[in-house]
């Protein structure tokens, strides 16, 4: 079969104040019809650049600097505008990360769809966008037809970004981390419906991604960029099972696995970061980084993509390396704990007054309530995780906790001080030296406008030792980063000079400065690359291990969690659903919310199965389960109208639901649930 | 959207009352100055008791005020002392002669700073866009009666093209409107099609228009019917909030031109010590100006879907 | 670094530095900064450069490049026979110190309260929200004519207008900006740490936000300019005999049709000195959105 989509030798600049920098060098790929090719790498590596220059939409400062696309076989460069108009409207379309800013605000998603068709009966335009909505499986096409973006939720937008992007039946999609943004149970609803539709028109479909799990469940086919280069292709099976570049092996190792735990299995973070693209090492650009690397070789030859039966890898060892998963560490990292509770919250409510919006609401604010009778406990040394997609209270739960925000009802008590009502501002010293969190946006936080060394001794003058002279707080400043594994010459340097990595540590070395016995971590590696949050993670871990310190891991990623924490806490919009030792709480039964979410998390390990698709979160009910709507395992109308009582399989495992723990185990106990 | 215009209309008529309260705390808070300001300084003391007396200015301030804010907003506004005549008479000719000014200018404005503003906006660094910034930077630079110095300088003194003065003296002429309303646009031109173009250019590069483009559509159907349709509702705003500006221009151009109009009449009052005339337009140019304001709060929501149905 | 993806160069945000290195970058603010940097040392060499003192009638009406005028009086002499030149020179030294005098007041004013409104919100937001409504109700120069006409005209008194008049907006930017800033991380990590809240506003927050502030700075001072010069222009300003570019415009008013030379000069000098804030301002926000 001939190719549908073929790039040759393509190399794209981007002009910059310091001159052109080079997005992506000399980058080949062949997509044959109906094919599913996935392209991963870490940012910056330059894979959402090959997507846009596909679309030959590079911007104004993005220019084609070598190679060329052909798509079937005709170069696209070559495209008169009206021909390219064809091509980006009728062969070739995209779907993007952000399906919020990716609508026109001002304009109903029926008119955004109705715009792309010629057709004037308006009649026959209303019914193909009926058709259109109904076949992205939107449950009612004509109120999503009738809505501003704004009036849809993230999955229904990017519903409908992909039922535009299918209106003209392109021969090829190309989808720019169409997930990202999306929670993991909307996630996995986009991943079925791009396979089901392109299994039924036949399109070769081309995944941007940086999950590898992700792109397991959907692409034969597999290119790894670095740097700006394909560094290894293959099919995905064999690249993930056995990756033959050091680079490939390294990401997988960064990833927690099933099995594995942090008492068992430490990750294995890729040292050292990113080269910037202009200041590209002269011969193998991973070599810096590389385990592997031979001196007098790997920085000298620079390597070529090399073909062979099983895909083509660019690195001059790959036939004289053994990249099989390094082994467990054979001494047990021994985390120390004890049994003395560090914070116990017991029905903690917090609810926020929401803007007016009518005559009625003049006098009754209405109120969204964010905590809705939380307890949760956590003791000295241990790892205890929150989970949730976004809205289910979690963060607001943290800054409760860290007295960012005082709670409505209910207690907190932290070593055995009631803080529930005390901002941060109002409480002990003591206190906020030992109850110290991470954040999870390494781009706030830290102050743009300070020196690390400034942010790191202030922290030490607040929360430390306020008398240190400024020599021995300078000496102080040195050994926080050395704990964090940073080198002392970071000290000097403004946020804006560090990679995100770099001010995640940071962030976790201020907080570190009163040597605190809880650390709240907020999602601290969501928004980083993977090799760098294996990075934090291990970093994290290290700290609990030296210093006995309670972990309190505010998270929506499970894999992470299963990885890491030693108790679990499930959070379903404001109210914990189940809550339980991880491994009670990753085997069944289980609560359903927490079955559908397990099964959402995209793996790159194991044969792909069934995923628990829920419907989008529709209005609460009023007394019953909150998860009711959405529930596949709902009973009846039991859980709409009567809250559901806490069920107790075993232990310290519970959970609220009607169904009994023998009734979900007999429904839960499917044989290919287990081993994710 | 009906409670949202209500609550507008209630910020305006609160925030008429206290600029009112400002107003007539600054002019008639003492009494002795307001006789001296009304009789003229030359008067003895007990000629100034007297008149205090008998116009009741001996009362506490309070009730001197709720009697004051009774009186304005029957639109008995006191009688004038320079023109000896009641000062709505005075206003409302004047008043009629500025808005026919003002309009005017604003007539040319809208579609002139807005084209130039979409034209600069579409390609950001284009020649039309720099040579279109650097020419408002420019006229928003020269003050109001530089400008007025400049275009007379040419037009009626080298050209002599037109009249120097705006008078109106012998009859409507509208010759004599062009130089105000040019010093008006002028000035106020550059500022909205800055603006204009600023919004152009964030909209062009958002995600939806590259959606757009992406979809196959044309240039101009993507221009039209994607980026202005979001990109215009700022300068609406900035228009109707420019309103507030082009009455502190109108009063410059107005003295300048001597053009009969409200904000000549202001100066001249303000010079004549004519407290009562300074009451009045200074209430009436407040209320024009935080009207208009409202105006473009509720046309905001009107135009922006995300706000409307709140 | 937006490699990945098309760089669109607007999401960095404005709190990088702003030093004369950067400035070269920017062709705009390199000659705003140039013009005011004139205007600056003619204000300070005043003495030095003005060929006659400036309220000394010599001779009068003389149209610059006119038989007697020339070599003598390079602008020509106004209609009291005052040296135009000197009049111009020395009218810079009023502008450039009351419109620096008075932003920087409204600005101190401003930013305190702005930051409060923003951090604190609430009753206090509130509060300093709806008056500062009040005053931007009015149309500038109304404020203005309304207080000059109750408290007189005088140096000090234009000050006060002045600020009177600007404070709000300004409390206004700097709220926004605050608004934005106290949901960033490094607040709530200050927070954590239990920074003292006045702290939190001038060390955390005040930093990151100046380089819109200094972007306006520029663009607020431009205007004070404009707004001192039309005071002096509709005779509100600094009382005579002392030259002041607006008031120069003011007494030759009626002259203007006939002697156009002697308007002309201060006009071109004030329109320059706005020129130049305007010029940087805008040099600046495109080098901060870089």
């Amino acid at each position: 079969m001939s190719a549908l989509l073929s790039i040759r030798d393509l190399t794209v600049h981007y002009r910059t104040r310091r001159g052109p920098i080079p997005a992506v060098d000399r980058f080949s790929l062949e997509i044959r019809e109906g094919d599913s090719v996935g392209l991963v790498g870490e940012s910056g590596c330059g894979k959402s650049t090959v997507a846009l220059a596909i679309m030959r939409y590079l911007g104004t400062n993005g220019r084609v600097a070598g190679g060329q696309i052909l798509f079937r076989g005709r170069d696209i460069a070559t495209l008169s505008p009206r021909a390219l108009r064809d091509y980006r409207g009728g062969e070739v379309a995209m779907v993007y990360q952000e399906p919020t800013s990716a609508l026109n605000p001002s304009m109903t998603a029926g008119q955004q769809l109705a715009e792309t068709f010629r057709d004037s009966d308006p009649r026959s335009v209303r019914a193909t966008v009926r058709e259109a909505l109904a076949e992205v499986q939107i449950g009612d096409p004509e109120r999503v037809a009738a809505a501003y973006p704004h009036q849809l939720s993230g999955g229904q937008q990017q519903r409908v970004v992909i039922a535009m992007a299918l209106l003209s039946r392109p021969k090829l999609l190309v989808l720019d981390e169409p997930t990202t943004s999306l929670d993991a149970t909307i996630e996995a609803g986009i991943i079925d419906l791009v396979g089901v539709l392109q299994r039924r028109h036949g399109m070769a479909v081309l995944y941007v991604s940086h999950n590898l799990g992700l792109i397991r469940q959907t692409c034969r086919r597999l290119v790894v960029m670095y740097a700006g280069q394909a560094i290894e292709t293959g099919d995905t099976e064999r690249l993930l099972v056995r990756p033959r570049h050091p680079y490939t092996a390294g990401l997988l190792a960064c990833l927690p696995r099933p099995n594995s735990h942090k008492q068992r299995n430490p990750l294995h973070p890729i040292v050292g970061q990113l080269p910037p693209p202009h200041a590209l090492p002269p011969a193998c650009r991973f070599a810096p980084r590389c385990a592997f690397a031979s001196p007098g070789r790997c920085d000298t030859l620079a390597p070529s993509l090399v073909e062979s039966d099983a895909g083509s890898v660019r690195c001059i060892r790959a036939t004289e390396i053994d990249l099989s998963i390094p082994p467990p560490s054979p001494e047990e990292p021994n985390y120390p704990t004890t049994n003395d509770v560090v914070i116990a919250a017991r029905g903690v409510r917090k609810t926020f007054a929401l803007p007016i919006r009518g005559f009625a609401e003049l006098f009754r604010r209405r109120r969204l309530t964010a905590n809705d009778g939380v307890d949760i406990v956590a003791r000295h040394g241990e790892t205890v995780a929150v989970v949730g997609e976004s809205g289910s209270g979690k963060t607001t739960l943290a800054r409760l906790i860290a007295g960012l925000d005082t709670a409505s009802t209910g207690e907190i008590v932290v070593l055995g001080e009631d803080v529930a009502r005390t901002p941060v501002a109002d409480r002990r010293a003591a206190l906020r030296s030992t109850l110290q969190m991470v954040f999870q946006d390494p781009n706030d936080t830290l102050n743009p406008s300070h020196s690390v060394a400034r942010q790191i001794s202030r922290a030490i003058r607040k929360l430390g030792s306020p008398t240190l002279t400024a020599s021995a707080r300078r000496a102080e400043v040195a050994r926080l980063l050395s704990l964090v594994r940073l080198p002392p010459d970071v000290a000097s340097r403004l946020p804006d000079q560090l990679s995100g990595g770099q001010r995640q540590r940071v962030s976790i070395a201020r907080a570190l400065a009163g040597s605190p016995q809880v650390l709240l971590a907020d999602e601290p590696a969501s928004a980083l690359d993977v090799s760098v949050q294996a990075a934090v993670i291990d970093l994290l871990l290290d700290v609990q291990r030296r210093a006995g310190t309670t972990l309190v891991y505010i998270s929506h990623d499970l894999a992470m969690v299963r990885y890491l924490a030693d108790r679990v806490y499930v959070m379903y919009r404001g109210r914990v659903v189940e809550s339980g030792p991880v491994g009670a709480l990753f085997a069944p039964p289980y609560h359903p919310y927490t079955e559908a979410l397990l099964s959402a998390i995209p793996s790159v390990d194991g044969p792909s199965d069934q995923r628990i698709v829920l419907s989008p979160a529709g209005q609460a009910p009023g007394r019953g389960c909150p998860f009711a709507p959405r529930c596949p395992r709902r009973t009846g109308e039991i859980c709409d109208t009567t809250p559901p009582p806490v069920q107790c399989p075993e232990g310290d495992h519970m959970f609220s639901c009607h169904l009994t723990p023998d009734d979900l185990g007999r429904r839960q106990a499917m044989p290919s649930r287990e081993g994710r | 959207m009906v409670l949202a215009v209500l609550k507008r209309l209630g910020l305006l008529a609160a925030t008429m009352l206290v600029v009112s309260l400002v107003v007539f705390l600054l002019l008639e808070a003492t009494p002795s100055s307001v006789a001296i300001k009304v009789i003229g300084p030359y008067t003895t003391a007990e000629q100034q008791q007297l008149w205090l007396e008998q116009n009741g200015y001996l009362r506490p301030v309070g009730e001197r005020y709720v009697e004051w804010l009774g009186r304005f907003l029957t639109g008995d506004f006191g009688e004038s002392i320079r023109f000896k005549a009641p000062v709505a008479e005075v206003l409302w000719p004047r008043l009629w002669n500025t808005a026919i000014l003002g309009l005017t200018a604003l007539a040319v404005i809208a579609p002139c700073s807005i084209l130039l503003g979409v034209i600069a906006g579409i390609r950001e660094g284009s020649p039309a866009d720099r040579s279109i910034s650097v020419a408002s930077i420019v006229t928003t630079s020269l003050p109001e009666f530089a400008s007025a110095v400049f275009l007379a300088g040419v037009f009626v003194f080298w050209l002599a093209w037109l009249p120097g003065t705006s008078s109106m003296a012998e009859g409507w002429d509208w010759r004599q409107l062009v130089l105000p309303v040019a010093v008006l646009v002028l000035y106020d031109l550059g500022y909205v099609a800055r603006m204009t173009r600023a919004s152009m250019v964030e909209v062009m590069a958002t995600a939806y228009v590259r959606t757009a483009v992406l979809k196959g559509l044309s240039r101009a159907r993507v221009i039209t019917h994607h980026a202005l349709r979001n990109a215009l509702i700022t300068p609406f705003t900035v228009l109707t909030l420019h309103i507030n500006w082009l009455l502190s221009g109108v009063i410059v151009v107005e003295a300048f031109f001597a053009y009969k109009g409200f904000g000549a009449l202001l100066l001249e009052a303000s010079l004549n010590q004519d407290i009562y005339l300074i009451e009045a337009c200074t209430m009436v140019a407040v209320l024009v100006a935080v009207a208009t304001q409202a105006l473009a709060d509720i046309g905001y929501r009107l135009l922006n879907p995300r706000l409307r149905g709140t | 670094m937006t490699v990945n993806g098309a760089p669109t160069g607007y999401d960095v945000p404005a709190a990088g530095g702003l030093g004369l290195r950067h400035l070269a970058r920017s062709p705009a603010a390199l000659i705003g900064l140039a013009i005011i940097v004139f205007w600056v040392i003619v204000a300070i060499a005043a003495p030095w450069l003005a060929p006659h003192p400036p309220n000394t009638p010599l001779q009068a009406l003389l149209p610059p490049g006119s038989e007697t005028a020339r070599g003598a009086f390079w602008l020509g002499t106004d209609q009291l026979g005052r040296d135009i030149l000197s009049r111009v020179i020395w009218g810079s030294r009023r502008v450039l110190l009351y419109a620096p005098l008075a932003t920087a007041f409204a600005y101190a004013i401003g930013i305190t309260i702005g930051l409060m409104a923003g951090y604190w919100r609430g009753w206090i937001d509130q509060a300093l929200s709806r008056v500062s409504d009040v005053v931007l109700a009015f149309p500038v120069l109304v404020l203005y004519i309304l207080i000059i006409t109750t408290i007189g005209a005088s140096g000090l008194n234009i000050v006060i207008a002045v600020v009177f008049a600007s404070t709000p907006g300004v409390m206004r930017i700097v709220r926004g900006l605050t608004l934005d800033a106290r949901g960033r991380n490094y607040v709530a990590a200050a927070q954590m740490r239990g920074e003292h809240p006045l702290a939190i506003m001038f060390v955390e927050i005040l930093p990151n936000v100046r380089g819109p502030l200094i972007v306006d700075a520029c663009l607020r001072m431009g205007y004070v300019t404009i707004g001192i010069g039309v005071l002096g222009f509709l005779g509100l300003g600094l009382p005579p005999p002392d030259p002041d570019w607006g008031g120069m415009v003011h007494e030759a008013r009626a002259l203007a049709f006939v002697f156009p030379h002697i308007v002309l000069f201060p006009c071109a000098a004030i329109s320059s000195l706005v020129l130049g804030f305007n010029l940087l301002a805008d040099g600046l926000r495109e080098l901060g959105r870089q």
